[in-house]
């Protein structure tokens, strides 16, 4: 049931600035025992089912929008945003999330950039 | 009375047009994005967290406290129109509200709700221009050990309300207190855990991290959560007033939930859950005749809200005097504070009394915004409620990023979103709640820096820790915490507490 915890962080210790974290990274190792030590020796509930389809889509969406609003501008991205997130949904309809698309992306632009004057870049540059 | 000077100073700055004017649109946005299920005060405050960056500190932090309560109060009308809570606190709304609702008696419950988060508010904001100035004059002499140990103690105490295994939440916060470790050593300037990535090195952007595990984690768990019925009743709304039969019955209600809210709310980890949990369990002990709970009692809706509201308000107290914050959202509070360029602590209240009797006097006017917007515009929620989530979700995940984005405008920040958004999905699943986690994010940095600093001050000698007085009262504190977990007679009742 409980993964291993442990470990993920190292306690690469310098002098000096190192010396908390070392003392976490410790605590943490300590506890990460603790946690995974009786978990061997018991029958847990399997570990719980991880539905990849919306959770592997919406953070592709978020990958996207990050990567679109460096290139092609804000505008651009609200859309890719959306109609990737949108795939998340396993009854996706098609018009809907166009639909969605178009209003989040004209009203975000109203919003944030021209009501609130945040600055940027709306359009790919040409 | 030098409450009523201090109260004079902090209503003359709320009551500008323009402090109103962003008190009211906090409290207005914060109920809209609150209304959306899934979406609790952490994720909206974290969401709308970059509005306020432009303003000076102290609307900032009227129209931050405005978007808190105005969350809290949105998560509600969710809990008692769709059975779905907005957030973690309205869980036990849903039992009383949602049955009222079903009753055809929507308008009363969320009548009640708003008048009783309004006396609770009301007397809570009072509680907070109470007790605060002593607070921050203890806290004025506090030694660096005295603050580790105090933080140790808030710590723990966030780590024994939480839900779930004590050695999980323990480990959440180690955790956190590591990852508050990721940046630019202060004293050295050393780069620690940053894997040589130059935007690392301002550390963890705590807000990716509240919102990928708060808002978008919680979006990917409703996404799987399909085919459960949501019904909105809207349509048989009925008068929000309540009648005079309602109010009579509720009164008490809302005075023991406002009592019992204020008290939890300055725990750490205490604040606007486990108040309302706490409220509704002992309502349902004490209230005559206790008859119908469960079963659209108007008392099971009025207590909880009250509670939650009051604790909501309360857990400003240590965030406002000690610069420690007891949840998640004074967690983000604190953040937006430092961005401001304030340090908080109990020097705040000295050196910019503006600033915090602002803030004190804006709670009330908040809360009166609240009640002056809920109980008329509550058809408009249900509107908003009506729209199906397919559609709902791809504009949270839009307002999330947006949210994300802007605070550094950094593209980085939005690649720690999806990082954090994963993780903190993993840890849903796995019983692991990330509230302590962000704790410890926030608190990691000051814990490392005051214990230095008492360890410089003592040449090493980590007894200090322990011969200091206050901090010794602090750390026995925590170990009796713990120690309490232990027994097996209090752990059977913290797990029915929780279970509830």
């Amino acid at each position: 049931m409980i993964l291993a915890r442990d470990y993920r962080i190292g306690s690469a210790a310098r002098m000096g600035p190192g010396y908390f974290p070392m003392l976490l990274g410790a605590l943490l190792a300590l506890l990460g025992l603790t946690l995974t030590v009786p978990a061997l020796f018991r029958d847990g509930p399997a570990f719980p089912r991880l539905h990849l389809r919306p959770l592997a889509f919406v953070l592709l969406g978020i990958a996207a929008f990050g990567v679109t609003l460096e290139y092609l501008g804000f505008v651009l991205a609200v859309a890719a945003l959306v109609v990737i997130g949108g795939l998340a949904d396993p009854d996706l309809r098609p018009v809907e999330i166009a639909g969605v698309a178009l209003f989040m992306a004209v009203f975000s632009v109203g919003v944030f950039a021209v009501l609130l004057g945040m600055p940027l870049t709306l359009w790919p540059a040409l | 009375m030098e409450i009523l000077s201090n109260l004079a100073i902090g209503f003359g700055v709320a009551v500008t047009l323009k402090n109103l004017a962003y008190c009211f649109l906090g409290v207005f946005l914060g109920t809209l994005i609150g209304v959306l299920p899934g979406i609790g005060p952490v994720a909206t405050v974290a969401m709308l967290l970059p509005l306020t960056f432009a303003l000076d500190p102290a609307t900032a932090m009227i129209m931050l406290a405005g978007i808190y309560y105005g969350a809290q109060y949105g998560g509600s009308t969710t809990a008692i129109l769709v059975n779905i809570p907005g957030e973690s606190s309205a869980v036990v709304t849903t039992l009383d509200g949602y049955q009222m609702a079903r009753q055809g008696r929507a308008g009363p419950a969320l009548g009640i709700a708003a008048i009783g988060s309004f006396v609770a508010g009301t007397i809570a904001t009072l509680v907070v221009a109470l007790f605060s100035p002593p607070l921050a004059e203890i806290a004025l002499k506090f030694q660096p050990a005295d603050y580790f140990s105090l933080m140790v103690f808030g710590l723990i105490g966030a780590v024994v309300l939480a839900r779930g295994s004590l050695r999980k939440a323990i480990a959440m916060v180690v955790i956190g207190l590591l990852l508050g470790l990721v940046g630019t050593d202060v004293n050295s300037g050393v780069m620690r855990f940053t894997f040589g990535i130059p935007a690392l090195t301002e550390g963890i952007s705590f807000v990716a991290l509240a919102m990928g595990m708060f808002g978008i984690a919680e979006v990917v768990y409703n996404l799987e959560q399909r085919g459960a019925s949501r019904q909105v009743f809207g349509s048989r709304l009925g008068s929000v007033l309540p009648s005079r039969a309602d109010l009579a019955q509720s009164a008490p209600a809302i005075a023991r939930g406002t009592l019992l809210g204020s008290v939890l709310g300055i725990l750490p980890g205490g604040g606007a859950l486990l108040s309302s949990f706490a409220a509704y369990t002992i309502e349902k002990k004490v209230a005559r005749p206790p008859r119908n709970f469960g079963d659209g009692d108007i008392r099971g809706v009025a207590a909880p809200e009250s509670a939650n509201n009051a604790g909501a308000q309360t857990s400003f107290i240590p965030m406002l005097t000690l610069g420690v914050p007891s949840n998640p959202t004074m967690a983000l509070m604190i953040g937006a504070l430092m961005i401001q360029g304030i340090q908080p602590g109990p020097q705040v209240m000295s050196q910019r009394p503006e600033l915090f009797w602002g803030v004190v006097a804006s709670m009330w006017i908040g809360n009166l915004f609240l009640l002056a917007l809920n109980l008329p515009m509550v058809g408009l929620w249900v509107r908003l409620l009506a729209v199906p989530y397919r559609m709902l979700f791809p504009a949270i995940l839009v307002f999330c990023c947006i949210g994300v984005f802007t605070i550094n405008n950094n593209v980085f920040d939005l690649f720690q979103l999806v990082v954090f958004a994963g993780i903190g999905y993993v840890l849903l699943k796995l019983g692991c709640e990330p509230a302590p986690l962000v704790l410890g994010l926030v608190l990691g940095p000051m814990m490392e820096e005051y214990l230095r600093r008492a360890l410089l001050i003592s040449l090493g000698d980590p007894t200090v820790l322990v011969t200091s007085p206050i901090s010794a009262v602090f750390l026995l504190a925590a170990v009796l915490l713990l120690a309490s977990i232990a027994i097996p007679t209090i752990r059977a009742k913290r797990e029915e507490a929780m279970k509830e």
